[in-house]
């Protein structure tokens, strides 16, 4: 069974992993990476989600206990069309998680990247500018950081180092930890990088990728271990490596003598996505997934299903099964065509959180002038049927062959909702899954 | 907590002129102080086209206009140098253009007389395969072309110049204040101050001047109303698209559907294509950019530069003139001529508005303001403000040098150079001696670390918004999510804000970037809203997220089976 | 209620006669001129000359497709992290060479500086191949990098070049 997934993000990744598991001959197309490059470090599933009221987490009305994350999603998005729905209906969510997250973890850890926690345990987690968030999956270097679980936490700033700032962005942790309640005591270790490495703070990607080297890390190992102390949890900037994260964190533990662990990343300094990116790069090259760098040109639909991808290079590749992975605007799965909102590929019908179409709509008719407020233009996807296969304007699946992963589903703003790698995650295996039964 | 302040002028509003008269009274030794609702230059200032041009179609009715235009545009360069570019202009001639090219002519061989006080060069004609050569992307249904050139200014350094020269010759300057209610005698109505409030801090004092001087441009009414007296105005509303970087190095003329002229030109980082002129009722305080001024400017620019559309617009700008009234002509027609109001007439002595007028004649008009602010005080110091240059522009920088002493990119230099000129040492200053030297913050300029701590310890900056005028932060292509977070940790440090002021702060900034942004959205800019709204919202703490959400009703609904 | 509004206004009252007369004399001339056929010799020449030494160079199709590809920028910086991976070490970072493109264009030229811009890097195209927004990276970089060498020598226009 031959079969062609659209979008190498984490949703065409795990379809097509899935897929060459069940033993299908899988091409991958991709045209270059997408939101998940773009990530800081976590793959929120549901604890990011913000369902708070009054600032605290929510309690079970029964018995007064905090509501699971997952349970606080599914209780929020009830009977709205959030592809957890379709995803997790009748099966018990938090195992289905867990079997993702396993999946997800086999498939990286060969690149030395790890997918821990779990969907029924909060971790708090600090980024880089001090702010701090729930999490319950996350990539392994930002995942290690939950700050319930060590007595003391440092930050550890580097002088010079671009798109970084340890003493706001610690005022900034010790308000948050105030606000959810957390004590814990605060810290600023410095690490002055020798000559070698201060050149290139100002590159904050060379400098991830020198640490990776072992004469770096042997020229470091003095002022590292000026960094340590005993119950000490030590949060990094997010430079401990460009790929090996595994490699540079163990150097880190070892040589500080305590816990290490990454800032998630944002902009401009949010490598995690780039590992993820290329962890998962590896994984599809090891289950012999074929890769095509480039854009798909045209589908070719023969009766109804779809028969063929011709790729903008010009090779044409047939196939049993279709996966639609290409994200939104980021990614290249949503554009403005001719002034107006479309799909790029099968000009599938798009729809808002409130279920209009809004494909054929100017982009500009679709935003709100409430920036936090709701935005069709950002929460537009593709509708699909239980197994995720997208529809047509008539409510039927458009092809029987082709379902859809990620970001192009509709029914959510990932911005907003902070679900989109739990939704990369879940849906990419599941369209893996029902793609392999064509 | 109130305290007093005691001036000779109070200077309401904080735009160019407002700034520049305080500039002029400080030069003179007249003690004043200027209070700013926003921030300096922050309204119509920063809304305007951004040059200081010579008024080449008052050559029809009124060459005087011109050619002091000229001369004080002369002199704003000598004063700022750094401040200012020049923009050599295309203005292409079709086959169905009103005006032929020999009018076109006699008209640029006028203005040719009036360029050298502008240090501006003469015109050049062109056929068209040589009109085509110099800009490939011109209409190919070009018959022949005209070059002349203008020169381009940041209009809100240049206000925020003004208000420095003037706080560091004893000025008080008090941006994010506004005017509560106007300070009345008794018995002659006289107005003698005004009781401001801190808008940040809710603080409020009264300031006790001889003279006060309504600045505030479309806003002036307002103001006046709240001293009984009235100021007619016919505000008029210009937009402008800002393109993500240059289009071209020439500014290119494009003659609208109902015959105006536009222009798309290079402005500092980007190029914008713009104006329109509408009369407006509106909110002032809530200007949209509407499709059709969109489609109206588009459709202009496409005649001249067809392939227009396929460059990418990431802002819009958008601003008020507080065009003197006049009844019954078009808004093209209308003076660009302003007045200094004594209200001594209407009950309210010792209150002035200023109304009117243009970027490029804010010299001039606080002179005209100036003197007779001090012939009613009567101070007899002469103006000097077109000879004494603005901080900055007492001669040139050394860009390659400045970038070796302090280990930056020159390139950095460069752009820090065009908003500080030889007070960029200043600006880097404070990282001499460090073990590691400044870094960048925002890439799109670049602007570095030093130049945001710059702004807020030196120069007054309060709000992350502020340093969008002030440094040019967050308005690249990014539009503040690469940089925007790591601005408000570097005034956290320097101006000492809790965490939830962090939090507000990105917050606005946000909602402003899209305010702009949302109107021109399309094409190429939506991933970059897709990521932009990731940083601010995807990304946002618990505090930031605590705030904006207090009560979420979704709640309610039905715990489903799991 | 009107004021007083200063010479400008005063002179605004003759400005219709000054206007007029100036344009009859300029139109005399205009027209002499013309029927002379009398016309500047190299109107592009002329203009470089005027404009040369503030950075204005002949306009270059191929950097100015580049700028339009580069105008996709997403400001993500996965070009920095790929270059980093692939070694190079190029002196400008690659994300800031496609956000600086344009304004590098003229800046370097009007200010005459003598540092280069940028490195001709390795040419691995490992940006490029990275690049969400499919910006040729690489190219940015050597076009750069050319210009620096550009910077160096001085524009003059002669017709030959032009023509």
């Amino acid at each position: 069974m031959r079969a062609v997934v659209i979008g190498g993000g984490l949703a065409g990744s795990c379809a097509a992993l899935e897929l060459a598991a069940r033993g299908a001959e899988v091409a991958l197309v991709s045209a270059g990476p997408g939101s998940t490059a773009l990530s800081g470090g976590t793959l929120d599933v549901a604890a990011a989600s913000p369902l708070r009221r009054g600032g605290l987490p929510l309690a079970d009305a029964a018995d007064g206990r905090p509501l699971a994350p997952l349970r606080r999603l599914l209780v929020a998005h009830g009977n709205a069309a959030h592809p957890y729905a379709a995803l997790l209906r009748g099966r018990s969510a938090a195992l289905e998680v867990e079997e993702a997250r396993a999946a997800l973890d086999a498939w990286l850890a060969p690149s030395g990247l790890r997918v821990v926690g779990s969907v029924d345990e909060t971790r708090w987690l600090a980024d880089v500018r001090g702010a701090v968030r729930a999490a319950d999956l996350a990539q392994s270097g930002s995942g290690e950081g939950d700050l319930a679980s060590a007595e003391e936490i440092a930050l550890v700033d580097v002088p010079g180092l671009a798109g970084f700032d340890a003493r706001p962005a610690l005022r900034m942790l010790a308000a948050e930890l105030a606000s959810i309640g957390l004590s814990r005591t605060l810290r600023l270790a410095t690490l002055e990088l020798p000559a070698g490495l201060a050149e290139h703070a100002a590159a904050p990607a060379r400098l991830a990728r020198r640490l990776e080297d072992p004469a770096a890390q042997a020229a470091l190992v003095p002022a590292a271990a000026r960094l340590g102390a005993p119950r000490r949890l030590l949060l990094f900037p997010p430079v401990l490596g460009l790929e090996r994260v595994d490699r540079v964190l163990a150097w880190a533990a070892d040589a500080t003598g305590c816990r290490v662990a990454e800032l998630v990343g944002a902009p401009p300094l949010a490598l995690a996505g780039y590992r993820l990116d290329r962890a998962l790069s590896a994984a599809l090259a090891r289950a012999g997934v074929e890769e095509f760098a480039g854009r798909v040109a045209s589908i070719e639909e023969d009766a109804g299903r779809a028969a063929a991808v011709r790729a903008e290079g010009g090779e044409r590749l047939a196939l049993d099964a279709l996966v639609l992975a290409t994200g939104r605007f980021v990614g290249g799965g949503l554009l403005e065509r001719d002034g107006r909102l479309a799909e790029a590929l099968l000009e599938l019908p798009l729809y808002d959180l409130a279920g209009r179409r809004v494909d054929g709509v100017r982009p500009r008719r679709l935003v709100r002038r409430d920036y936090e407020g709701e935005q069709p233009l950002f929460a537009a996807g593709v509708r699909t049927d239980a197994q995720l296969r997208p529809l047509a304007a008539d409510s039927k699946p458009r092809l029987t062959n082709a379902f859809v992963a990620g970001d192009l589903l509709g029914g959510f703003d990932p911005a907003r909702d902070r679900t989109g790698l739990g939704v990369a995650l879940l849906s990419g295996r599941r369209a893996g899954i029902e793609a392999a039964k064509c | 907590m109130s305290r007093g302040l005691r001036v000779q002028v109070l200077v309401v509003g904080g735009g160019i002129n407002g700034a520049g008269i305080a500039r002029d009274l400080a030069l003179r030794g007249v003690s004043c102080a200027l209070v700013e609702r926003r921030e300096l230059g922050s309204g119509t200032s920063w809304a305007s086209s951004g040059m200081i041009h010579g008024g080449l179609r008052y050559l029809q009715k009124d060459p005087e206009v011109t050619l002091h235009s000229c001369v004080d545009s002369g002199a704003i360069q000598r004063i700022a140098p750094h401040l200012v570019f020049r923009i050599p202009f295309l203005m292409p001639v079709f086959p169905d253009d009103p005006i032929g090219p020999e009018l076109v002519e006699i008209g640029l061989e006028m203005y040719d007389r009036y360029q050298p006080f502008k240090n501006g060069r003469p015109h050049t004609r062109l056929r068209r395969e040589e009109a085509l050569r110099l800009e490939p992307a011109l209409s190919p249904r070009v018959e022949c072309a005209f070059t002349l050139d203008e020169w381009g200014v940041d209009a809100a350094r240049l206000t925020a110049a003004n208000a420095l020269d003037a706080a560091e010759r004893g000025a008080r300057i008090s941006t994010h204040t506004e005017v509560v209610e106007l300070s009345r005698e008794g018995g002659s109505g006289r107005v003698t101050g005004a009781r401001v409030r801190d808008r940040l801090t809710g603080e409020s004092w009264r300031i006790d001047a001889d003279l006060t001087l309504n600045a505030t441009g479309p806003w002036a009414p307002r103001l006046a109303a709240l001293a009984g007296t009235s100021v007619r105005l016919r505000p008029a509303k210009g937009i402008h698209l800002v393109f993500e970087r240059r289009v071209s190095n020439l500014a290119i003329y494009a003659r609208g559907i109902d015959g105006r002229d536009m222009f798309t030109f290079p402005h500092e980082q980007n190029s914008m294509a713009g104006t329109t002129d509408d009369d407006f009722y509106g909110d002032l305080d809530r200007i949209d950019v509407t499709e059709d001024e969109i489609a109206y400017v588009m459709q202009a620019m496409e005649r001249s530069i067809p392939s227009i559309r396929r460059h990418r617009v990431i802002h819009t700008t958008q601003g008020v003139r507080p065009t003197l009234y006049g009844f019954g002509q078009s808004e093209d027609e209308l003076s660009r001529d302003y007045e200094v109001i004594d209200h001594g007439a209407e009950g309210a002595p010792g209150f002035f508005t200023i109304a009117g007028g243009k970027l490029a004649a804010y010299r001039l008009m606080a002179e005209d303001a100036s003197d007779r602010l001090c012939a009613s005080l009567g101070v007899r110091e002469p103006c000097r403000t077109a000879t004494t240059p603005l901080p900055g522009g007492e001669g040139a920088l050394d860009v390659e040098a400045l970038a070796r002493r302090f280990r930056v990119a020159p390139a950095a230099v460069v752009r820090l150079g065009f908003r500080h000129g030889l007070r960029s040492a200043r600006v880097l200053a404070p990282a001499e001696g460090r073990p590691t030297p400044p870094r960048t913050v925002c890439a799109c300029e670049p602007v570095l670390d030093a130049e945001v701590a710059h702004a807020a310890r030196v120069e007054g900056a309060r709000t992350l918004g502020d340093c969008v005028f002030r440094a040019r932060l967050g308005v690249g292509a990014c539009q503040g999510a690469s940089c925007a977070g790591q601005a408000a940790g570097l005034l956290a440090d320097a101006l000492d804000w809790p965490a939830e002021r962090c939090a507000a702060e990105l917050s606005a900034f946000a909602a402003e970037r899209w305010r702009a942004a949302a109107p021109a959205l399309g094409g190429r800019h939506l991933a970059a809203f897709e990521i932009h709204r990731h940083v601010f919202l995807g990304a946002r703490g618990f505090a930031a997220e605590a705030a904006s959400r207090p009560e979420d009703p979704a709640v309610q609904a039905e715990d489903p089976t799991p | 209620m009107r004021g007083y509004r200063g010479f400008l206004r005063e002179l605004s009252r003759t400005g219709g006669a000054r206007a007029l007369s100036l344009q009859l004399r300029t139109g005399a001339a205009h027209l002499l001129r013309s029927l002379r056929g009398a016309r500047a010799p190299d109107p592009v020449a002329l203009f470089f000359r005027n404009y040369g030494a503030d950075g204005f160079r002949l306009p270059d199709t191929e950097r100015a497709q580049l700028q339009l590809a580069a105008e996709a920028c997403l400001v993500c910086g996965l070009c920095s992290a790929e270059c980093a991976r692939a070694g190079g070490a190029p002196l400008l970072d690659p994300r800031d060479a496609v956000i600086a493109a344009a304004r590098l264009e003229i800046d370097w030229l009007r200010l005459g500086l003598s540092e280069p811009i940028a490195t001709p890097c390795a040419a691995c195209r490992a940006c490029t191949a990275v690049c969400p927004a499919g910006i040729p990276i690489d190219r940015v970089q050597e076009s750069l990098a050319r210009l620096g060498r550009e910077a160096a020598a001085p524009q003059v226009a002669t017709p030959a070049e032009i023509r």
